[in-house]
Parts: structure tokens; C-alpha cells; sequence
């Protein structure tokens, strides 16, 4: 009866133990938009990094190879987002290969990429045309707004619109760009938090279950050795 | 050395896991009450080594450890390796739950086999006791790299890069693993030769 009850525990910490550890994998990798880039970090436990390790970009929906590259000595891999996936379209699933057996994914779902604009055809006049924003449709007919609009001399009104459109579109490119400025610390941050390794909990936890296993396999064992003998 | 889940073919896993199964089988019949002790303690240090981490070229090797349980348990570093990689995968995310099973035969089977290979060497004097036990903690980690790249080989990776690329990383850990394994086993058999799986003459 006892042995049965024994048996049972033991079976539910097996359950326990996986479903805890569904996506166990050794090396890792983090990933976050930073403006018009990706940047991954990829590293083993313990401050070591994956220099030259193979990353790949996939759709994750279809599965289609969208580009890779290698990291460098710091693990540190960043690319323009592809152009498909810009605005969100798609989601992103990146794939680590650290070589030997080590592999891992992250993805970047496509709400993170939704703030990148459609791919800017003309990035270097205006400070970046691209973040979807309500002015957008206004500007279409004016190429070079800054310079034409104040010499048409079109109705009062419509001047005003576009002048303040303009000017909303210039506030919420500064207001993005400090807010990424501030956000990089943060975003490092969570990035170095990810990899951190294994901690003492973890450590003296393992330790235990070790003691706690091999007791149970001597206490089984006990048990049947008197049986046999008799 | 701990493979990746995902990494690896169905076939391979499925290997792996049932020659896993047979070590482990093999190991618990050899293991009698006495040496239990023994087992959980060198399955600790398994479980603890692979947390000293050497940076080498794009890879991190890590103390193994595979040959100073072979020479001290036999069969019996089955079940004790089995058990730390369980945790190892649980707790640190080293390897996971689908690959336990590949990754126990390749750190285990090399481990059993420089012990039975090296046992009459271990028998014998001193400085012979040390050459065996470090040749058996150099060789079992040789052989645990070239088990890990034929692994991969089995999955579709090409053998020779990935066996270099191991060789490779993992020399300065070898070179380090022979001279623990060497010193742990010539103490123990001065201070505590029944705690050893062959018998010191």
C-alpha cells in the first residue's frame, strides 16, 4: 500500500517536472524592435556569449526563410526589419544556431512590429514619413510640404491643416524617438535579465532532488532486499 | 555537449532513449544499498560541473565529468548521470526533456566503457592508477564529443565539422577533466577504496 502511494507521488512530480519544462533549451536568445532594426542577443548561461553563431528569420506563419546572418563577439546580431514584415504584417520567428547541438527560437510578435512604418521610400527627407499615423493621408499630394506649402496661396484654412498635420507628425517622431532613447537601457536590460543563468535556488533545489531521488531509490531498495533474501 | 531539443531526427531520440533505458537498467541492478551513497554524491558533482564554464572559440564547454564517474561507479553512472541531466534540463534549461535520452548514452557510455577498458590499469600501483584514471576522464569526454557529432550526423549535420568543431572546443576541457578525474581517483583509492567500483589490489 505504502509502496503504491509511492509510486503514485512519484508519478506526479514526473507530470509536474513536464509540463514545467516545455520549452527547455540551453542557449538563449532575445530579440526586441529597436526603431527600424531588430536587435538579438543571443548567449549561454553565465555571461557567455554566442559570438558567430547563425541566426535565421522566418514568417512565422509560413515558415519562409527571410534572411540570416551571424553574430558577433558580443552575441549581438541586428537587422533591418525585412521588408515584408513591416507594420506588423507578420509575425517573426528567429532561429539561433550555435552550432553542437545548440539551438533555440525567439519570436517577435507581429503587435511589436506594428509601430515600424511601411517601408519609407524616401528616408532621408522628413525625419521619417513612415510611423502609421493619421497624418499620412493628408501629405500625399505635397512631396516637400515644408518649402511649398506657405508660398501656395491656397485657402487659409487648408494651409493651417497641413501646417499643424506637420507639425503633429514631427512632434510624434521626436516623442518616438526619446522614447526609444529611453527604452534601450530598459530593453538591455531585460535582454541581460533573460540570460541570466542558473541561480543558487536553482542549484541547491537540483542538489536536493538529487538527495530526495537517490533516497527514495535507497529506501525502494530497503524494502525488497529483505523479500529476496527471505 | 547538451543537444538541443529539436535539434535531433526521431529516430536518433528514440535510439538514444532506449540504449539510455539499458544503461540505466544495467546500472540500478548493479547499484546494492552500499553504493548508493556513492551515486547520488557523484551525481551531484555531475549535475554541479557543468556549471564551471570555459569560453572557448564560438562554443562554451563546461566540466563533464563523465570519466570520474565511470571509474568510480561502472554501470552505476547511468542512473547517476541520467538523473543530473534530468535536472540539468529541468532546472537550468541545459539540453532538454525529448534529448535526455541521446545525451545520457553519450556522456554515460564513454564513461563505461574506459572504465571496463582501463580497469585492470586502475588495479594496479600508484602512478599507474593515475594514467588510467586520466585517460579515462580524457578519453570519455573524447568520446562523449565524437558520440555528440555522430549524433548530429545521424540528424543531417555533416560529421566532420561538427566532430572538429567539439574536438576542438572541448581539448582544454579534456586536458582538465584527466587530471581531476587522476587526482579524485588516486586519493580516493589511498582514503576510501570501497567507495570505488574496481577493486584496488
Amino acid at each position: 500500500m505504502r509502496r503504491f502511494a509511492l509510486a503514485a507521488c512519484a508519478a506526479l512530480a514526473a507530470l509536474l517536472l513536464l509540463t514545467t519544462a516545455g520549452h527547455a533549451h540551453r542557449v538563449n536568445l532575445f530579440a526586441y524592435v529597436d526603431g527600424d532594426t531588430v536587435v538579438t542577443e543571443s548567449g549561454y548561461s553565465r555571461s557567455s556569449r554566442v559570438n558567430h553563431g547563425t541566426i535565421e528569420v522566418y514568417d512565422a506563419a509560413t515558415g519562409i526563410l527571410l534572411l540570416t546572418g551571424t553574430t558577433d563577439d558580443q552575441g549581438r546580431f541586428a537587422f533591418p526589419i525585412p521588408e515584408p514584415a513591416r507594420g506588423g504584417a507578420m509575425a517573426l520567428r528567429l532561429k539561433l544556431l550555435a552550432g553542437e547541438g545548440h539551438q533555440t527560437e525567439w519570436t517577435i510578435a507581429a503587435e511589436e512590429l506594428a509601430a515600424t512604418g511601411q517601408k519609407t521610400a524616401t528616408p532621408d527627407s522628413t525625419p521619417k514619413s513612415g510611423p502609421k499615423s493619421e497624418p499620412k493621408p493628408a501629405p500625399e499630394s505635397a512631396p516637400a510640404p515644408d518649402l511649398a506649402a506657405p508660398q501656395s496661396p491656397l485657402s487659409d484654412t487648408a494651409a493651417q491643416a497641413q501646417i499643424e498635420a506637420q507639425i503633429d507628425a514631427r512632434i510624434q517622431t521626436q516623442v518616438e524617438a526619446t522614447i526609444r532613447r529611453e527604452l534601450t537601457p530598459v530593453k538591455q536590460m531585460l535582454a541581460e535579465l533573460s540570460q541570466a543563468g542558473p541561480g543558487m535556488t536553482e542549484i541547491v533545489g537540483g542538489i536536493g532532488y538529487i538527495v530526495g531521488i537517490f533516497g527514495i531509490l535507497a529506501f525502494i531498495k530497503s524494502r525488497t532486499r529483505p523479500k529476496d533474501r527471505a | 555537449m547538451h543537444i538541443s531539443e529539436g535539434v535531433l531526427s526521431a529516430p536518433v531520440l528514440l535510439g538514444g532513449a532506449a540504449l539510455a533505458v539499458i544503461g540505466t537498467a544495467i546500472g540500478l541492478r548493479k547499484t546494492d544499498q552500499d553504493k548508493i551513497m556513492t551515486v547520488a554524491i557523484l551525481s551531484a558533482a555531475f549535475f554541479i560541473g557543468s556549471l564551471v564554464h570555459v569560453p572557448i572559440g564560438p562554443a562554451s564547454a563546461h566540466l563533464v565529468l563523465g570519466g570520474l564517474l565511470g571509474v568510480m561507479l561502472g554501470w552505476a553512472a547511468f542512473p547517476s548521470i541520467l538523473v543530473a541531466l534530468l535536472l540539468q534540463a529541468v532546472l537550468f534549461q541545459y539540453g532538454g526533456l525529448t534529448t535526455l535520452g541521446i545525451n545520457t548514452f553519450n556522456m554515460a557510455a564513454p564513461a563505461v566503457l574506459c572504465f571496463f577498458v582501463f580497469r585492470p590499469l586502475l588495479a594496479r600501483g600508484t602512478t599507474f592508477r593515475f594514467t588510467g584514471a586520466f585517460a579515462c576522464g580524457f578519453l570519455a569526454m573524447l568520446l562523449s564529443a565524437l558520440l555528440t557529432a555522430a549524433s548530429l550526423a545521424l540528424s543531417g549535420d555533416a560529421f566532420v565539422p561538427s566532430a572538429a568543431a567539439l574536438f576542438a572546443a572541448h581539448v582544454p576541457v579534456m586536458v582538465v577533466e584527466g587530471i581531476i578525474t587522476g587526482f579524485a581517483y588516486t586519493f580516493l583509492a589511498k582514503v576510501k577504496p570501497e567507495a570505488l567500483a574496481a577493486p584496488i589490489k
